[in-house]
């Protein structure tokens, strides 16, 4: 740092330079004007010597008026380079060795040497190194020596993970309040924490601190890894039914050919195997999806595994309780045909999960004279009791009597479920103000506001063919050919509330509390309501463009309440049956759908103490949130329960809390790679309820998994922060990259050149040499 | 002034009978659909025969027409008084329609792809409903036994049963005594296509829809449409 000084003389006059010089000019052809013709009556010398001073005051105004000013300008001289922190990633996957032999930590060094040491002159760096933890290095060869994956090896030391959004967050932080103008980073971009690169993009977007990456992408000999990534089963099923299994395989870096499949056995027998297709080293995620029988009352402990040809790679156990109830029993009673009934079938009374007893309402059915049809009655008081769940589907107005309302009033306040289908607007909009509709969780639109449907363009053939002159029409063949689409057809797809993110019954459809947009119901009609009643849940609502509630919001498609001690459900939609047809066959979504909506509507009458997982298998050391459902109409009683996590070599007691539902508390354990922990609820020695959670295993440490750099993520952080992505074998120029720190003034004086006084008394003693002159030749 | 149009007097009535019939309709279409469930509409399907270039898949299309507003009138199905043509190639077509018809005179030529598709539509709950067109006396049931070979295909372990005449499949609307009515050809009767216990097609070689045309008189017209009704509503609700 150093101080100087500079001078520099400043001045103005009105037009400048230009006004200056014709300023000039005007004084001199004033003076000589008055030399060449006022004065030529006196004698040379007079003449002289008066032209002289009037043009010496007139030079002497001018530049008066110019105010010449001497401004002296103190400078501090900083250092001019631009601060920049160089930070090295010293994570595990830096130092695993490359195709080439070199790993990316040498590369980054090779890079630091190479080009960033020369920039001296342009830059001052300070360097850092991270992994999990940012740290302050002297040189980047200081940066932590290199491990490796030493999960074999008692004496390594353990691999250490990058934590890069965390960090990148933390230092844009740090760095931007020390006054650092940007950051060039080495990095291959791998985070294997639990961060988002959200995290990364929020903190480089509010600091607006420059950074630049150096991605090291150093090609890695191949780690294959396979892990089974999340497991989602029902902690109970009926005896007799089956309890769908979700399943999420990870694989990579695998040999091409290497077959993988997956086994699932219980304690005797295998009872699912696939082959897992994967694509060698490209990392994979496969769904896999199967049914457990549950054939005994008796708890079952399940193992996955995942193997090759030689060994075991990946493994999950988990339990499912086996409970010996009537299988629930769902009651469809329809007001019309509907293809619905079909595919409802499909999933409750094709299938050995529960069954289905399908009835008509009066004029749902044709019967013509001599038809063997027999309109079905609703059942009474006495006999809808055996039914959990009573769906009523298309049900209008007129085929509802009030009787049969009485009967479901009473059957919903005991305990039952009911669940009203239509999607039919003038169907609906006629239950507003029915009694039914006082134990429903919606209010219906009144009948004005119908959303009318649009007549098809072949309802103009339709008399003709009444009339039976059809053999007149005869419709061409292009026409036949040319099929009707028409936008009618598409599908909406509902869109899922807070409430029904995190109900179990659209649990195949969210992943980490997010909605998976494919896997989400679709359906082609809806009936729009006016709006929930308090203390109704609304699970999912309309696609935008449809006819909002009352207070604005997209359309209710499902909501639910308790009434009593049961549940009532409405689905404006139609019964989904378009997308069941629209999703693959093998897909579970719409059974799954059905199944969890009428298990949570005949919860009332079917729930029992149970464990509630998200999901059977979580990440290592990790601390999980365990729930346990203890149902009002349970025989056990919260105060005789006692809770523990069991494992092969330690037992612990769990402390369960109460949590914001009242019949569920909560709990949390903490995983082990590797390690199951058993979680049991028992009254007395009598085991009410277990289960199982399982941390994954790590035969490959997280660091390894994804060694591909990470180009585009540090691009994206990059282009966020204004900074760039820097291609280590290129060449950049740093020298211009940033701007240099101009120096700054401390003291500025300024100093009048010409308004002195010693200018002014020129001034007066020419005045006065005028006056002396002109008296001498008597002018004056 | 007199305002003179250039159209032919045939012109002329297709122009007032479009506009007579076409503005009642848009009132129709709401008094139809009130207290019916999900709007569906029929679909024919399209796809090749053996015999190249012939487009053997749709005919007599007024009979389709016929069967719609039978179906329309006597049940409260939300049927369309349109149809669509879905094709065996397009399984994203196919979908749209929960009931398909199928009626050709000539064996199907179906691709792997394409058979693949109807497995796959199947599978999903789609059914089909496969007639006979009747490809002549000395080959009366060409298609019937084409479509029958190709399901055994695409279901290996499909059960192809003869239905009785006292299944549910005769009497769910209108009661027909004698089983499938037969309208010429070889009489298979009724077959089932089962899979898994599900009833996925049914298949017949009397050639039903030709009559739904009206091809043979106004009795076998009314026997064959009811029958018709009897199969879709048995589809819809099983």
């Amino acid at each position: 740092m150093r101080i100087e000084a500079l001078e520099d003389i400043q001045w103005s006059f009105p037009g400048g330079l230009t006004g200056l010089i014709a300023a000039l000019i005007a004084c001199f052809l004033i003076v000589w004007i008055s030399y060449a013709f006022t004065l030529v009556h006196l004698r040379r010398w007079a003449r002289l010597l008066l032209g002289l001073c009037r043009a010496a005051a007139m030079i002497l105004i001018l530049l008066c008026l110019t105010r010449p000013t001497l401004v002296t300008e103190t400078h501090l001289d900083a250092d001019p380079r631009p601060k920049v922190a160089v930070v090295f990633d010293e994570s595990g996957s830096m130092d695993v060795e490359g195709i080439h032999g070199a790993t990316r930590r040498e590369r980054a060094l090779w890079y630091w040497n190479q080009t960033l040491a020369n920039q001296d002159e342009h830059l001052e760096l300070d360097t850092f190194a991270f992994a999990d933890e940012m740290r302050t290095v002297d040189q980047p060869a200081d940066a932590a020596p290199p491990v490796t994956d030493g999960a074999d090896e008692a004496d390594e030391p353990p691999v250490r993970g990058t934590a890069l959004y965390r960090n990148l967050a933390d230092w844009a932080h740090r760095f931007s309040s020390q006054g650092y103008d940007a950051v060039i980073c080495l990095t291959d971009g791998v985070d294997t924490s639990a961060d988002t690169r959200q995290l990364a993009l929020d903190a480089v977007h509010q600091t607006g601190l420059r950074h630049a990456f150096v991605p090291m992408t150093t090609e890695l000999v191949s780690k294959p890894f396979v892990e089974i990534a999340k497991l989602e089963s029902a902690s109970v099923g009926l005896v007799g039914t089956k309890v769908p299994v979700n399943m999420l395989i990870r694989a990579s870096e695998l040999p091409a050919d290497e077959p993988l499949s997956i086994t699932v056995r219980d304690d005797d027998h295998v009872i699912y195997e696939q082959d897992i297709k994967h694509h060698g080293q490209t990392l994979v995620a496969r769904a896999v999806m199967f049914e457990l029988p549950i054939s005994s009352d008796r708890t079952m402990t399940y193992e996955a595994a995942i193997h090759n040809p030689v060994e075991t790679l990946a493994s999950v156990k988990w339990t499912v309780q086996g409970v010996r109830e009537d299988k629930p029993s769902v009651l469809l009673y329809q007001g019309a045909l509907d293809w619905g009934t079909r595919h409802l079938r499909g999933v409750f009374d094709r299938t050995d999960n529960a069954e289905m007893e399908t009835r008509f309402a009066a004029g749902a059915m044709p019967s013509p004279s001599g038809s063997a049809y027999v309109e079905d009655p609703f059942p009474g008081p006495t006999e809808i009791r055996r039914f959990h769940v009573v769906m009523l589907m298309n049900l209008s107005r007129q085929q509802m009597t009030a009787k049969m309302e009485s009967t479901l009033r009473d059957y919903v306040s005991e305990g039952g479920g009911l669940l009203v289908i239509n999607a039919n607007p003038a169907s609906a909009a006629a239950l507003a103000e029915s009694r039914i509709e006082q134990f429903l969780p919606v209010i219906f639109a009144d009948a004005t506001s119908t959303n009318r449907r649009v007549p098809s363009h072949m309802d103009r053939y339709h008399d003709i063919t009444v009339q039976k002159r059809v053999q007149s029409i005869r419709l061409h063949s292009s026409f036949a050919r040319d099929p009707v689409r028409t936008g009618r057809d598409a599908l909406h797809t509902l869109s899922l509330t807070r409430d029904g993110r995190e109900s179990p019954i659209f649990g195949f459809a969210v992943s980490g509390g997010k909605e998976i947009t494919d896997g989400l119901p679709r359906y082609a009609s809806l009936a729009p309501v006016l709006r929930a009643k308090p203390g109704a849940t609304v699970l999912a609502r309309a696609e935008v463009g449809h006819l909002a509630t009352s207070d604005g919001q997209p359309p209710i498609a499902l909501a639910v309440q308790r009434y009593g001690k049961g549940r009532s459900a409405v689905l404006t939609t139609d019964s989904l049956w378009r997308w069941r047809l629209q999703i693959e066959a093998d897909s579970f979504a719409y059974d799954q759908f059905w199944r969890h909506l009428v298990s949570y509507l005949a919860t009332a009458i079917k729930r029992r103490p149970a464990w509630m997982l998200e999901s059977t298998i979580h990440p290592p050391d990790q601390l999980v949130e365990v729930r346990f459902l203890l149902p009002e109409t349970a025989p056990q009683s919260f105060e005789d329960l006692t809770f523990a996590a069991v494992s092969d070599d330690a037992s612990s007691v769990l402390r369960m809390e109460p949590t914001e539902k009242p019949d569920e508390y909560r709990s949390a354990v903490t995983t082990q790679a590797g390690h199951s922990w058993r979680l049991v609820a028992r009254e007395g020695e009598a085991v009410v309820a277990e289960a199982y959670i399982t941390g994954r295993a790590t035969s490959v440490d997280p660091e390894f998994k994804a060694l591909k750099a990470d180009r585009r993520g540090l691009a994206e952080i990059a282009a966020a922060s204004g900074g760039t992505l820097i291609d280590p074998d290129g060449r950049f120029d740093y020298a211009n990259w940033l701007p240099r720190y101009p120096s700054e003034v401390v003291q500025t004086e300024r100093k009048a050149l010409w308004h002195t006084s010693w200018v002014f008394g020129i001034l007066l003693g020419l005045f006065l040499v005028e006056l002396l002159v002109r008296r001498l030749n008597r002018m004056i | 002034m007199t305002l003179q149009l250039d159209v032919s007097r045939r012109q002329f009535m297709k122009i007032a009978a479009a506009t007579g019939i076409a503005l009642p309709t848009l009132s129709f279409a709401d008094d139809f659909e009130e207290n019916r469930g999900s709007r569906v509409r029929w679909g024919r399907m399209q796809f090749d025969v053996t015999r190249r270039g012939l487009n053997d898949w749709f005919h007599h299309p007024e009979g389709d027409l016929n069967m719609i507003e039978r179906l329309r009138q006597i049940t409260n199905v939300n049927l369309e008084f349109d149809w669509g043509t879905p094709s065996v190639a397009d399984l994203d077509d196919m979908v749209r329609y929960p009931f398909i018809f199928m009626h050709a005179q000539q064996s199907p030529a179906l691709s792997d792809q394409q058979r693949d598709n109807m497995r796959e539509y199947l599978r999903r709950g789609g059914f089909l409903y496969i007639d006979d067109c009747v490809l002549s006396y000395s080959r009366p049931d060409v298609f019937f036994n084409g479509m029958r070979r190709d399901l055994e295909k695409i279901f290996p372990d499909a059960r192809f049963v003869k239905l009785k005449k006292n299944h549910d499949i005769f009497r769910c609307v209108y009661p027909m005594r004698n089983g499938l009515p037969h309208m010429q050809g070889r009489d298979h009767g009724l077959w089932g296509v089962y899979h898994r216990d599900r009833l996925i097609a049914v298949m017949g070689s009397g050639d039903l829809h030709c009559a739904w045309a009206q091809w043979f008189g106004p009795s076998d017209e009314q026997l064959s449409l009811q029958m018709g009704a009897n199969i879709y509503v048995y589809a819809m609700t099983h």
